[in-house]
Formats: structure tokens, sequence, C-alpha cells
């Protein structure tokens, strides 16, 4: 028997433009937690979809107990022992705990279609003591808390024999408490025999659950340490060690008149008390991790969602912003981090979508005026080099970046006076990532007051002339391009400078 | 799974080779004879009731004896879709229409229209309102009326008070008490002493059978204008305890009127009509019509009477 | 913008601005295998009618026929396009059709002389009947955030019902030879009346739908309802006009039905509904919203028009029509799968 009970070896696999893993490799021993950690984009969760079966690697071997094993789909993966609990669980809600557990291999009365209930029920019931879970195994799941789910989730990956378990950032939505309960399920699981796969962005918890961590950055292995053999420093170091180069082009210009001021904004539950201003000439970053509260604190502003409390200042002066039209008309443009399910109109034309939000601006009187809806298509489409075949073409054709252009076209052409980014990144690949920021340059020069959301700390730093940093719905801090580096903001971002003042 | 396009192409060739094959099926050219049948559209009510199905049977069988050739269409109850069916016929130039209109008033326009084409229209079953029809074919339902009479005087012995249940707004029942009223000034003895609305349904037959009960205790006989009316009427009497008293007749011969009247219950007899008499009565109207004989303008058709005796000769044989 | 967003090098590559013919391909093969589909059953049609000795289905006279038939549905046809391309249905129509022919009746009997006068407001009652009617679905769907199916659902049966309660499920007739006129007078001898609104009101909504900012604010809606939200768009808004437009053009439709039958019925558009959605389905009108237009509805009742009328016209019945109506829907709805 080999030492691991899986090892990931030389693993590859090239998107479109990207290079997601290059060569990552992984070992995991059976009844160890091991951590996987790495910033958004680091590779973490293709290698994991791998593992899963959910996509194939380009070149490089998968080995279970020792043997070279090829992973056809996520079923397969099921059968040899492999199990993965995602953030959004893959419960169905309306069925009973016993259900979701044996859901696809219901115990039957014999060879007869009808399923065998006692003896579903009784299993159920024994699979939820091996991980020490009192529950109802008749109660449909809807009526569980987030926690109990996941120990169905659990339970569930057990009762298919599974030996290696993956958890994708399973505190994310977790109490203290509860979390404490999971933490207590680990080390039950840990002891079995089985060897658990743990990805978060929560360092603390490494160090309170984990036995070895591996960092993971760009699609590469960087370390594999003993947890007890490193410190928080050295994994935040290993994770965003990276120099920057040309790839963030930063222009600077005269700090402006102040635009957009915002002043304890609230939103009950999801921010609290965010307070902050935009200049012109200047671009603030908006950072911190996922779930921190950044987009919501832009689509409140944006009038998408309601604030419940809290004022906004355009120039100096309050304005009610109640939908994104009220917005708008103010001169304010979000461009959404989910840019095919809210920035664009994917089955409509490039034309279609640059007028989208000042269709006004092509009328005459209630009739649209193709010749001048054109001419205005045209002319963004050159100065944003926008590579399309034609002005006609579908949006959903195109390629990420140019999808991003055609967003930042409809925003220019609304004549925004602070424009608000959400990723403008995500998904698009390096060539087009300058271009985005070449473009948000020009935007500040021609004196628009830009606020971009990023979880790249090297995007943040490299473009931003403030960073703002929000930790579990509040600002956690506010550094000047001079003070910010990756561990700074980590360290905001993970609530550690907090954490150390108490 | 993906299907490939080449196999959606073929099933959707296939489909529409299936759609021909059925429209080509219900066509079934018949050639160009020397001798050109006259050709009659019919738009009737519906093809789903056993009624229509009868007299539709009827008109089949009949209609090549008389070098007809026969359009069949069916408005199950749509005005529009018969405004439609008609003006193809219209479009098509058939020698007669004939209608079994969904709406009396409403088929009256495209009625007009056939006219002024020089297109003989004939109705059966249901009278069109305010339209030029050559002749109106339908059971004789004053006929209906005259013969429950008669077979109410015969059983009472010439002497009784009887109830109309009644729904005036409809022209069938007009004529079916008309020819009940006619019938029955025939017995001095026999009186009507009130007509109560049951609007033809049963659960409104049945009050009004109840209030009838109570303001007439000395009451003989009651005649309901169609079945669900006898049959209120048989439930109302029979709940009063009064079965052994009181006779009921109706109109219509349902099955369960005809099983009310064979058990041997106060519903004594039911007046029928005969829907595939109507179909060979249309056929041979409109021929005639065609030939260049004079018609009626109503052509009634010979309606029956069945009571226990005619029941059991027809079950018993 | 100065420097950077000043270059203003070929970004279309050297294949420059081919909109024209681009938009010309698109309609072409958007609607080329529909016409091509009607062009095959006419010809069929004509075929088997003249193996049965009558000839002409494909004549100016059945053309005109058959748009006359299909002028009642069509015009309905027009408004629940716009609906299903936001993404909703409306299932009240053929209710609505019926209630609007009632009440345009009942005016114009109640009002007696002059006529001219209560022909008038017998109109624009049942007009604002429609109006009314689309409004409520439309606050229905985007106040209270029922599902479309569900309230035009409720509607459908109590529309339904209040045209059978005002009349006593009896028709409104005799009416007057002049209410006759809207639907079946024939300008000039050979142009009726209905099928001139017919072709009016299709060119009203296609440019609509098409040419003005509100057909834009529809079909963007409809494509991404999110999107448009927060591109500024007023989405409940459109969303209420749509179903009040809707509404409207139904009551349009029962008007010239009702004309058609010289009555009001509260009997007529038992199921029509589903027969005008088929209609714009056949279209290429995507059910899940975003994607259809006018002129695929247009050339989708054609052929369902057609198909009707060509069957009676060669004589099948009921049942047979019934079978072929379903598996031609089928037929088109696959070949507009087969599309690239």
């Amino acid at each position: 028997m080999s030492e691991y009970v899986l090892e990931m070896r030389d693993i590859t696999k090239r998107f479109p433009g990207v290079l997601a893993l290059d060569q990552a490799h992984l070992e995991l021993r059976s009844g160890e937690v091991h951590c996987l950690v790495g910033e958004n984009g680091a590779g973490k969760s293709t290698m994991m979809k791998i593992l899963a079966g959910a996509q194939p690697a380009d070149s490089g071997e998968i080995l279970l107990d020792g043997a070279p094993t090829a992973i056809h789909s996520p079923y397969h993966a099921q059968q040899l022992g492999i199990s993965m609990i995602y953030q959004e669980f893959n419960l169905s809600p309306y069925l009973s705990v016993a259900e979701n557990i044996f859901l696809g291999r219901e115990p039957r009365i014999g060879r007869s279609p009808f399923i065998d209930w006692q003896r579903m029920y009784r299993d159920a019931r024994e699979v939820l003591a091996r991980v020490k879970v009192e529950l109802d195994v008749r109660r449909p799941v809807n009526e569980l808390s987030v926690a109990q789910q996941q120990m169905v989730e659990i339970a569930k990956a057990l009762s298919v024999q599974a030996r290696i378990i993956v958890m994708d950032e399973p505190s994310a939505t977790l109490t203290d408490h509860e979390l404490a309960a999971l933490f207590a399920l680990i080390k039950t699981l840990r002891r079995q025999g089985i060897g658990l796969i743990y990805i978060s962005h929560r360092l603390e918890e490494i160090f309170e659950i984990g036995d070895r961590v591996t960092v993971m950055r760009d699609g590469r292995h960087v370390a594999t340490n003993a947890v007890c053999d490193v410190t928080r420093e050295d994994i935040i170091r290993m994770m965003v060690g990276r120099t920057l180069t040309e790839e963030y082009p930063k222009e600077f210009f005269q700090r402006g008149a102040e635009r957009l001021r915002v002043e304890r904004l609230s939103r009950d539950g999801v921010f609290e008390d965010v307070s902050f201003s935009l200049h012109t000439g200047e671009i603030v970053g908006l950072t911190g991790l996922v779930g921190a509260g950044r987009t919501e604190v832009a689509r409140a502003i944006f009038g998408a969602d309601r604030k419940t409390s809290g004022q906004i200042y355009l120039d100096g002066a309050p304005i009610e912003v109640r939908s994104p039209r009220d917005a708008i008309r103010h001169g304010i443009g979000l461009l959404t981090e989910d840019r095919k399910n809210q920035g664009l109109v994917l089955g409509m034309t490039v034309r279609e979508n640059t007028t989208l939000a000042n269709l006004v601006a092509v009328l005459v009187g209630p009739f649209i005026d193709r010749r001048k809806e054109r001419a205005v298509t045209d002319q963004y489409v050159r100065e944003l080099q926008i590579k399309t075949p034609s002005m006609e073409q579908i949006v959903q054709n195109l390629s990420g970046g140019t999808q991003q252009k055609v967003v930042l076209a409809k925003w220019l052409f609304t004549n925004s006076k602070v424009l608000i980014f959400d990723e403008p990144t995500r998904g698009i690949d390096v060539g087009a990532k300058t271009e985005i920021f070449k473009l948000i340059n020009a935007l500040v020069r021609r004196g628009v007051a830009v606020l971009v959301i990023s979880s790249e700390l090297p995007e943040v730093l490299g473009i931003c002339d403030r960073i703002l940093v929000m930790h579990e719905g509040r600002l956690a801090g506010e550094l000047s391009r001079q003070d910010a580096d990756q561990e700074a903001i980590m360290r905001l971002a993970t609530g550690i400078r907090a954490a150390a003042a108490v | 799974m993906m299907i490939r396009k080449g196999w959606k192409a073929c099933f959707a060739a296939a489909l529409l080779a299936a759609a021909l094959l059925m429209t080509g099926c219900g066509g079934g050219g018949n050639g160009d004879a020397a001798d050109r049948p006259k050709v009659v559209g019919a738009s009737l009510l519906t093809q789903t009731h056993v009624f229509y199905q009868d007299m539709v049977a009827a008109m089949r069988e009949e209609a090549p004896k008389h070098n007809i050739s026969l359009r069949l269409q069916f408005a199950e109850f749509d005005s529009r879709r018969q405004n439609d069916q008609i003006e193809t016929f219209i479009a098509q130039r058939v020698d007669a229409i004939l209608i079994a209109p969904t709406d009396s008033s409403g088929v009256a326009p495209v009625i007009a229209e056939a006219r002024a084409k020089g297109i003989p229209v004939f109705t059966t079953d249901i009278a069109a309102h305010g339209a030029d029809v050559v002749s109106h074919i339908a059971s004789d339902n004053e006929r209906g009326g005259e013969l429950l009479a008669a077979y109410l005087a015969e059983l009472l012995g010439g002497e009784g008070k009887v109830v109309i249940i009644d729904h005036p707004f409809v022209a069938s029942v007009q004529d079916r008490t008309r020819g009940f009223e006619r019938e029955l000034a025939k017995h001095p003895g026999m009186r009507i002493v009130q007509r109560v609305p049951g609007e033809g349904q049963r659960d409104k037959a049945l009050r009004a059978a109840q209030d009838i009960l109570q303001a007439h205790p000395d009451l003989d006989a009651i005649f309901g204008i169609n079945d669900d009316s006898a049959l209120g009427a048989l439930a109302a009497v029979e709940a009063a305890g009064l079965q052994d008293r009181i006779v009921i007749v109706g109109f219509d011969g349902t099955p369960e009127a005809a099983d009310a009247i064979a058990a041997g219950k106060a519903l004594k007899a039911d007046a029928v009509q005969y829907p595939g008499e109507i179909g060979r009565k249309n056929i041979e109207v409109i021929a005639a019509y065609l030939r260049g004989e004079p018609v009626p303008p109503v052509a009634p058709v010979e309606v029956g009477l069945i009571d226990l005796k005619t029941l059991e000769a027809e079950r018993n044989p | 913008m100065e420097n950077y967003l000043k270059r203003t090098e070929g970004a279309y590559g050297t294949r420059g601005l081919i909109v024209r013919r681009d938009s010309w391909k698109r309609a072409a093969l958007t609607y080329g295998p529909l016409i091509l589909a009607l062009i095959v059953e006419v010809a069929v049609f004509e075929y088997i009618g003249w193996r049965q000795g009558k000839p002409g289905f494909a004549s100016m006279n059945t053309m005109m026929l058959v748009l006359n038939q299909s002028a009642v549905f069509g015009i309905m046809a027009v408004g629940m396009t716009l609906v299903i391309i936001t993404g909703g249905i409306d299932l009240s129509v053929g209710s609505l059709m019926a209630c609007a022919g009632v009440a345009c009746a009942m005016v114009v009997q109640w009002g007696g002389e002059p006529l001219w006068l209560w022909m008038a407001a017998g109109y624009a009652v049942a007009l604002l009947l429609g109006a009314c009617a689309g409004a409520f679905s439309g606050a229905l769907v985007t106040w209270f955030r029922i599902p479309p199916f569900i309230a035009t659902l409720a509607l459908m049966s109590s529309l339904r019902g209040v045209g059978n309660l005002i009349t006593e499920g009896k028709p409104i007739s005799p009416m007057p030879d002049v209410y006759g006129r809207l639907g079946r007078f024939q300008i000039g001898g050979w142009l009726p009346v209905s099928v001139l609104v017919f072709a009016v009101v299709i060119a009203g909504g296609a440019i609509l739908l098409s040419q003005t900012q509100f057909g834009r604010h529809v079909r963007a809606l409809g494509g991404n309802e999110e999107s448009a939200r927060l591109s500024g768009i007023n989405v409940g808004r459109v969303k209420r006009r749509v179903y009040l437009l809707c509404g409207t053009l139904t009551a349009l439709s029962g008007l010239i039905l009702s004309s058609r039958l010289g009555a009001g019925s509260p009997k007529v558009g038992v199921g029509d509904e589903l027969a005008v959605i088929a209609a714009v389905v056949v279209g290429g009108t995507s059910l899940s919203g975003g994607r259809g237009g006018i002129g695929g509805t247009f050339v989708g009742l054609l052929v369902v028009a057609f198909l009707n009328s060509g069957l009676t016209w060669i004589g099948v019945e009921t049942f047979g029509q019934q079978v072929t109506l379903g598996i031609v829907i089928l037929a088109a709805v696959l070949l507009d799968r087969i599309k690239p």
C-alpha cells in the first residue's frame, strides 16, 4: 500500500487563453485534514473539479491507493469513494433527510419497485450515528439549519463509503457554534481514517483543524508543509508572492473634487455602516473576501437593492437612489460581476446592448433612429476596439473581454460620472485585462470617478490609488497606495488585526 | 444528450409526411364522373354526440342514392369555427349548404352571405333566427307534445290536472308545449293548472316541482319539457312519496329516462326523436330542391313515444 | 476621450460594416423555412383539392378568405407575441374576446338610435373592457408577483363566467345589419374591413416591436430581466403596458368576431387562447422569452390558418383536423430547432 490514499501528479489544464493548472500536484494521506489555500483563481477549484471527474485534465495522473486511476465522471468519482461537499448543497429541499442521504440508491423491497422505508430510515440513522449527529431522518431538509444540511451532505458522503471527502469553503455560512460542531465532526472522520481536503479562505481555521497545508498560486503548487511548521504570515506570503509587472499600467492624475460620498450605508444582515468617498482623478479599490459584502454595497449605491439606512451624496448634494433608473439619471453606472446574467442581454446584438441604458438619446419621437444608433455604436466599437465581426453580432457569441467592453460602451453612452466596476476582469484573459485597465485610466482622465471591486489583490494594488477593505459586512480599513501591500490587505480582509486587537 | 441535427430534420420530415398522409386519407379523391354529383357542404353542431353520429351515418348512407357528394364539417359548439367552415363552402361554390347552428342568431350573417352568392341553405335540428333558409328539417316537436298529451289523457281516463315544467325561451320547447296544449284541449276533463320555469336543468326542475306539489296537492300529472326536467320532477315526486298518485311524461328518451320508465317508476312515457330519420330527410329534402321540386319551409320528422310496453318489447324481443 | 480612446483602428477587421446584408440574411434564415412550409402547404392542398374536383384553394379569393378568417386570431396574436416575448403568457384572451363582443352587442342593443353613436359607444366600452382586463393581469403579474400563467388562468375562468352571467348564457341578438360591417364589408368589393384592420395591427405591432424604445425594452427584459432592470428600464411598467395592449387588441378581435357572427355570444373563443399561442410559437417566438417577432407570428398564423382552411377545403373532419394540427405544430417547432 502506498503512503497516500490520493496522489494527483503533474496536473496541467489549459483553458482558452489561460493556463489554469501548471503541473500542479497534491498528496493526501488517509486520516489527515489537508488544507488547500490560494487566492481566487489560483487553481484550487479546477484541481478539485478534475478530482471530482467534472473536468478532464490535459495531462497528469491521479493515483488512488497508489494505483493510477482515470476518473470519468462525477458518478464514477463517487463510486471510487471521492465525495465533494460544495458551498451550495446538492440536496433536494422537500425530501426527507433519509431520502436525501440515499437519493438514487434507495433500498428496495426485494427486486420490486417499492422503497424499503424501514431499512432506509434505519440505515440513515446508522450513518448519522457514525458522525455523532442526532437528526430526525424523516424531516424535510428545508426545515434544517444550514449547518444541519451540511451534516446531511457529509452523512450522504459517508453512506457511499467515501474515503476522500473534499469540503469547499464549508465554514462560510456557519456560526461559531456550528463551526465547532463541524470541527468535532471532522475530527471524528479523521479518526475513522478518511482523508479530507479542506478549502477555506479563513486562515485561522487551518491552524485549528489542519494537519498539513498546500498553497497554490497561478495554477502551480507552491509548497506543502505541516501546519505546525508555518505561520499565518508564511502562508499569506506564499499565496500572494508575485511581483507586479506591466500587467497593470497605472497612470497618476491630480486628485480632484469629491464626486461621490457614501455615509453610514447599511443594509440589514448584509453590510453595516459603510462610509467612503470617491474623488475625480482617482481609482478607489474595494476588496475583501468573497461574501464580505462588497458587491452588495455597490448594488445598494446603484439602487439595485434597497439600503436600510445611510445617505449618498453626489457632488456634495444628497441624492435619493431608489432604483437603477434613479442611479443612471444621476450618472452612476454599475458594471456587474455577472456580465452574462446582469450586464448584457445575451440574445441581443452589440448595437442593441450599447444603447440599452440610454435609448432616449437615439430616439426620434417614439422611434429609434437606426442611423444614429449605428453611428453611436460604431464610435464605441472603434474607440474601445471591440473585436466583433459587426455591430449586428449577437453578444452571446463574443469572448468575455469583448463582452466586458460592450458593457463598458453601454455605460459610457449614459455619460456616467461615477462608474463602479465589480470584478471587471473575471473570466478575462491577461491581454484583455490590460486593455480594460487602460480604458479605466482613460475614464479617470476624462473626470469619471471609478470604484473597482476586485478579489484579485495584484489587480487592486496595481491600479488603485486608495484601497478599501471589507470584512464581514464592515469596512475593516482603508489603505493608501503607499501603505498597501498584499499582506496588509489580507490581514484586514481576514480580520486578523481585529482578532489580534481583542 | 444532443440529438444530431440530421436526425431532427428526419424526424420533422417524417412528421410532415404523416400529416400529409392524414390529409390524404381524409380526402379520398373521387375523381371526375360524367354525371357530376351535386355537392352539399354540411356544418353540423358536433361529431361527439350520439345523436349527431346517428344523423351523420344516415346522411352518408343516403347521399349516394341521390347522387350527392357530402362534405361534412363539425363546429364542435364553436360559432367562429362554424362561420369559417360555411365561408369555405361558399368559396368552394358548393351546390347547397346544410347547417346545424351552434348559435341560432350568430349564424344569420353567413347564411345571408351564402344566399347572396346564390347558394341554398338548409338547417337541421336547430333553427336559425332571422335567416332566409330554404327549409328547416327537424323533429316534429309539436307532434311529440301531441303524443304525450294523448298518452296522458288515455292514462288518466280523460280527467286530470297537469303542470308543465317549462323553458319557454327555446324554440323547440315552444313547439313541444304548443302541440301538448293543442292535443290536451281536445279532452275537456284535462286542465293545465300551471306552467313553471325549470330552465331545462334537473336541479331547478326539482325545486320547481317541489313548490308545485305544495301548491297543488291534488295534482295528477307533470310534463317535463326535456328529460332533465322530467327526471327532476320524478325526484321531487318520489321524495314526497307521491309516486303512486302522480304520473310524469318527458321528452328526448335519454338512456337514464328510458331506464326509469323500464323500472316502472312514476315517469311513464317519453317522446323520442329519431336522428337517423332526420339524417335521411335532410338528404331527401336537399336532393328534391336541387332537382327543382318544391320543398316545404319546415320539414318535420316523425317522433315516437316510448313507455313500459314498447321498452319491454324492445329489450326482450 | 483623449489619446487612448481616440485611436480608431478597424475593430471590425476587414469585413467592415455589412449591416444590411446581415439583417437580410438573418431575416431569410428566420422566416425562410416557414415561408417555404407555407408555400408547400398551399400547394399540397391545391393539389389534393384538384384531385377531388374542387380546385381554387390557391386563388386570390381563398387567400382573402383565409386572411379574413385569421384576422380574429391575428390581432390577438400580436398582443400575445409581445406578452410571450416578455417571458409571460396570457390565457385569458379567449374569454376576454367573448366578453368584449358581448359588451359591445349589449350596448348597441340597449342604446338603439342613433345607431352610429351607440356603435361607437359599444366599441369604446369593449376596448375599455379589454384594456382594463389587460391592466388587471399586468398588475397581478408585476405588483403582486403572481406567475402570468396562474394570473391569466384565473382571469380566463372569471371572464368566461362574467360573459355568461351578464347574458344568462344566451347570445345577444339580433343585431342591426350595420353591426356586421366591421367583419364582413368588403372595401371595393374585395378587401374586407377586418383584413385591413388586421394589416394595420400587424404593421403597427411590427413597427412597435422593432422600431421603438418600448419594443426594444420589451425584447431586452424578455431576454434578461435583471440586465434590463440594471440598465434602468422600468421592467414592471413595460410589462403592465404589454398586458394592457394585449387586452385591448383581444377586445378588438372580439369586436370583429362579434360583427362577423352578427351577435354577441358569450360562448365563443373557448380554447382559442391555445390556438393563438400555437400560432405565435409556430412563428418562432420562444416561450422562454426574449426571442421572436411579429413577422414570424404573421407567417405562423398563416401556416395554421391555411392548414385549418385547407383541411376543411379537402374535407378532413374534426378528429383528423385535430391530429394534423398537433403534428404540424410539432413539426414547425422542430424546424425552428434545426436552424443554426
